[in-house]
């Protein structure tokens, strides 16, 4: 009787163990990783009460706050992960070959994102018309496409995921209208799709969703001999003799896909890291001003260090929004900064976003530098 | 407030059951009593108001029920209507309406009324068959009515079983209510406690799975279903709906047998069914005891003359079942499909099952069920129809896969298995075992240790997933 009452009571105490902890804060539990909104704390009066939004309220904030909720969560995920293969972190899913993948990325390639947020027409449009003055000046100006994981490992997302072509993609509409209407643009799109069979090594990583650093490396070297075809500067730095070799410890960028997992134990990894090497030869003295509105997939260009050794000077807009520059530890609010004496600095402009991105290409930068030269 | 809710899990309960535990006998009731209107409160604020004073009416004219020698009859008529009219009015007001306003239309005549939007106190199905029980039970002498109040507040509100069952009739619950504390063993709050974990991962671990899954299925456009697709979809329903109200049950019976109270039974592994006869005998139990007392028995029962008759109250008694579920044409129309499907076990097909294997007649019958869940399921007849003709069309089957990741392909293994791993009779001794019997020293530990793994998992789960709605909570 006694051995049954103690088996009870342990019972008892273990339902308990949440409200204590919530009241006590008994054990020191590792804090959560990635985005989320906490909820706040809701006020009780009679109007909230009867109507029950204190109450929808209050469970939702309880839910959030309740005590060992990390150690809870996280072991949630890691019984998802094990037992399925299943993750919760928004859009990161394990896809074929042990790989992690974006269904955002799929997604966007196969037209299942919905309407874009601008119209391609018009922003086409704008986009000759500052290209063709900015050329007048010696700048130039233009868009490059860049693959996105979705599209090059399409053939590498889970088997419960529907890889039919569901529509239109943005990237179908926005290149028949940068076709259309003769845009300076470069699709690594088409370039990667081509190259994929003959590749040695493959372009994304397994656990990232950013290209690897040798394609970094061959790609920038790309970008620069097509700036070299379209533009006045005809003599620019090459990137050469890019190889690979296998690292032991993954380099940031390369995993990060599995920073907010939030597994009970690390992400176990199935396949080997590698990094690269490449050889910058330059042509000439000239000092140019590279400008890259870009969202984070010319992180490489500027963690690895293509864009530091081809450009005297260097700013990349992410997501024209926070501007970081070449030997400079600070980082600037774009629109606090004069956009046109930025433009007036630069050599070369381009923006570049991935298919994912192509809902909105440029953030706002097409129509802000229009009103600057067409007011 | 769910029982698989956080705050139920981590907030409410615990400091019931330690208030409960650690107060003397004479304050349990009111402990009871407090948690319960608290409980109600919470997810119907206004509704508490409504259900405190029908209640207090109810208790008055069963009061005078027993003790009037002339009008008995009148106080319990009275006591039918505003129960009835309760219903009534929350929960068919607008069905009404609207279906009196299309027939106004179809003959061209401008509408009958306005329909102003009625909010459906939760659990009013329940906790009104319950009040027309203790009325009629008096009535009936049965029992006498209870010298407290309160004790019958406690018998309606108690919260294990406020919301959604199942529907006790008063004179099983009679005795417990006052004097249950000689069979408030250990024993049966290691049991309850282990039956409510069991019930609580029915609910999370397997029906919340299947349910989004399900939901998916069926929101999707008829013209996008292919054959596969469309049995998948009710498939998964089936077993979700399964998983979620016998889960419920199991966490209310569990519950209860906490604090001492033993409630009838609500479901005995349905699927595993024979014949519909059977179904209903194993599905939604107290729900089958209450229509064949308090409808099937005074229209009858089968004490009629001509056997048309006897059949026209069996299926009468199941319309009234299917719209007792919900106001709306496909809960009707669930009805009359099981309510033919009865006549057709009078008429033939219990013989016939005999006769033929029994893993045949369980599926069959299984594959009748799920089409009437199909029928339960939709909002609209033809929207149903429409499914259901999907699903005999052998339509291409283009997309199914796609809405089956691992977790749902496992969750739907666990579902089949634990629906129909009872058919043996060994099997169904050894459930009994494990859910009934008083626990060995193995038994404990064993039942502690699964409980709280099962506890803690389905905590997991709660935090982190807010898709968590119960399905009987409508009715």
């Amino acid at each position: 009787m006694v051995f049954k009452k103690i088996a009870f009571g342990i019972s008892l105490i273990l339902m308990a163990l949440p409200l204590l902890e919530t009241e006590f804060k008994i054990f020191d539990a590792e804090g959560l990783k990635g985005a989320f909104y906490p909820k706040i704390k809701p006020v009780l009066n009679d109007s909230d009460w009867f109507s029950g939004d204190y109450q929808k309220q209050a469970e939702e904030y309880l839910t959030d706050t309740v005590g060992l909720r990390n150690v809870l969560l996280r072991l949630n995920n890691q019984i998802d992960y094990s037992l399925y293969e299943k993750l919760h972190a928004y859009d990161i899913v394990v896809g074929k070959e042990n790989s992690l993948q974006a269904t955002t990325h799929f997604d966007a390639y196969l037209g299942k994102s919905g309407a874009p947020r601008v119209a391609y027409d018009s922003m086409s449009y704008k986009l000759v018309r500052l290209q063709d003055t900015l050329k007048k000046l010696n700048k130039f100006l233009f868009f490059i496409v860049a693959p996105g994981k979705g599209s090059y490992d399409l053939e590498r997302a889970p088997y419960y995921y529907n890889t039919k072509k569901a529509g239109r993609s943005f990237y179908d509409e926005l290149t028949e209208n940068f076709d259309k209407q003769n845009v300076n643009y470069l699709d690594f799109n088409k370039i990667f799709l081509a190259r994929k069979k003959s590749a040695e090594r493959k372009e994304y990583t397994d656990y990232g969703i950013h290209w690897a650093r040798h394609t970094a490396a061959w790609t920038f070297d790309t970008i620069l001999r097509y700036i070299e075809s379209r533009s006045v500067y005809t003599a620019l730095p090459r990137i050469e003799n890019v190889s690979y070799f296998e690292i032991d410890t993954a380099l940031r960028m390369d995993v990060d896909l599995t920073s907010s997992l939030n597994l009970m134990f690390p992400y176990k990894f199935h396949h080997k890291f590698y990094d690269c090497r490449f050889g910058v030869r330059k042509v000439n003295d000239d000092k140019l001003n590279l400008m890259a509105i870009s969202d984070s997939y010319d992180g490489t260009f500027t963690s690895v260090g293509m864009a530091s050794h081809t450009f005297d000077t260097y700013s990349s807009w992410y997501y024209f929004k926070t501007v970081y520059r070449k030997n400079d530890p600070n980082s600037y609010q774009a629109n606090a900064l004069d956009l046109k004496e930025e433009i007036n600095k630069a050599n070369v402009i381009f923006i570049m976003a991935t298919i994912a991105n192509l809902d909105n290409p440029g953030w706002g930068f097409v129509d802000k530098a229009y009103a600057i030269y067409f007011p | 407030m769910v029982f698989s809710s956080v705050i139920f899990l981590c907030f409410f309960l615990p400091c019931v059951l330690f208030l409960y535990f650690l107060s003397a006998r004479k304050y349990k009731n009111s402990i009871l009593l407090v948690a319960s209107i608290f409980f109600y409160s919470w997810g119907g604020p206004k509704f508490i108001f409504v259900i405190l004073i029908t209640t207090a009416l109810d208790y008055i004219l069963a009061n005078q029920i027993y003790r009037a020698k002339k009008y008995k009859l009148l106080f319990l008529i009275i006591s039918l209507s505003l129960n009835v009219s309760l219903l009534f009015y929350f929960k068919y007001s607008n069905f009404f309406i609207d279906n009196v306003n299309a027939l106004f239309n179809w003959f061209g005549i401008s509408q009958f009324a306005s329909v102003a939007e009625i909010a459906l106190p939760i659990g009013i199905s329940f906790y009104t068959f319950e009040s027309i029980t203790y009325s009629v039970d008096v009535y009936r002498g049965q029992h006498k009515p209870l010298n407290s109040f309160f004790d019958y507040l406690l018998y309606i509100l108690f919260f294990p079983k406020l919301i959604a069952g199942p529907i006790i009739r008063y004179h099983e619950i009679e005795g417990q209510l006052t004097n249950r504390f000689d069979s408030d063993n250990i024993n049966n709050k290691i049991n309850g406690l282990f039956r409510f974990f069991i019930g609580l991962a029915k609910k999370v671990l397997i029906a919340n799975v299947l349910a989004e899954q399900a939901d998916k299925i069926f929101e999707l456009p008829i013209s996008d279903l292919d054959t596969l697709t469309a049995w998948s979809g009710a498939l998964l329903y089936t077993f979700q709906i399964y998983f979620d109200f016998s889960g419920y049950s199991d966490m209310a019976l569990g519950l209860a047998l906490v604090f001492g109270f033993k409630l009838s039974e609500n479901f005995n592994n349905p699927y595993i069914s024979k014949s519909i006869t059977e179904f209903w005998r194993r599905w939604h139990i107290t729900l089958g005891n209450w229509m064949k007392n308090y409808l099937y028995i005074p229209l009858g029962g089968n004490k009629v003359k001509s056997r048309s008759r006897l059949f026209f109250n069996l299926w009468l008694v199941f319309v009234c079942s299917g719209f007792w579920h919900g106001a709306n044409w496909t809960f009707i129309v669930w009805g009359v499909f099981h309510g033919l499907l009865l006549i057709m076990d009078r008429l033939f097909y219990l013989k016939l099952s005999q006769k033929i294997p029994s893993f045949i007649s369980v599926g069959i019958t299984f594959i009748l069920v799920v089409i009437g869940w199909v029928l339960f399921r939709s909002e609209t007849i033809s929207k149903a129809m429409s499914y259901l003709q999907t699903m005999f069309s052998f339509k291409d089957y283009g997309n199914f896969i796609y809405y089956f990741e691992p977790k749902v392909v496992f969750t739907i293994a666990y579902a089949f298995i634990f629906s129909f791993i009872w058919y043996t009779g060994k099997m169904q001794n050894l459930q009994n075992r494990i859910l009934f019997e008083a626990p060995g020293k193995s038994g404990v530990v064993l039942k502690t240790v699964i409980g709280a793994i099962l506890f803690v998992v389905c905590l997991g789960a709660l935090v982190s997933n807010n898709f968590n709605p119960f399905i009987y909570f409508r009715f």
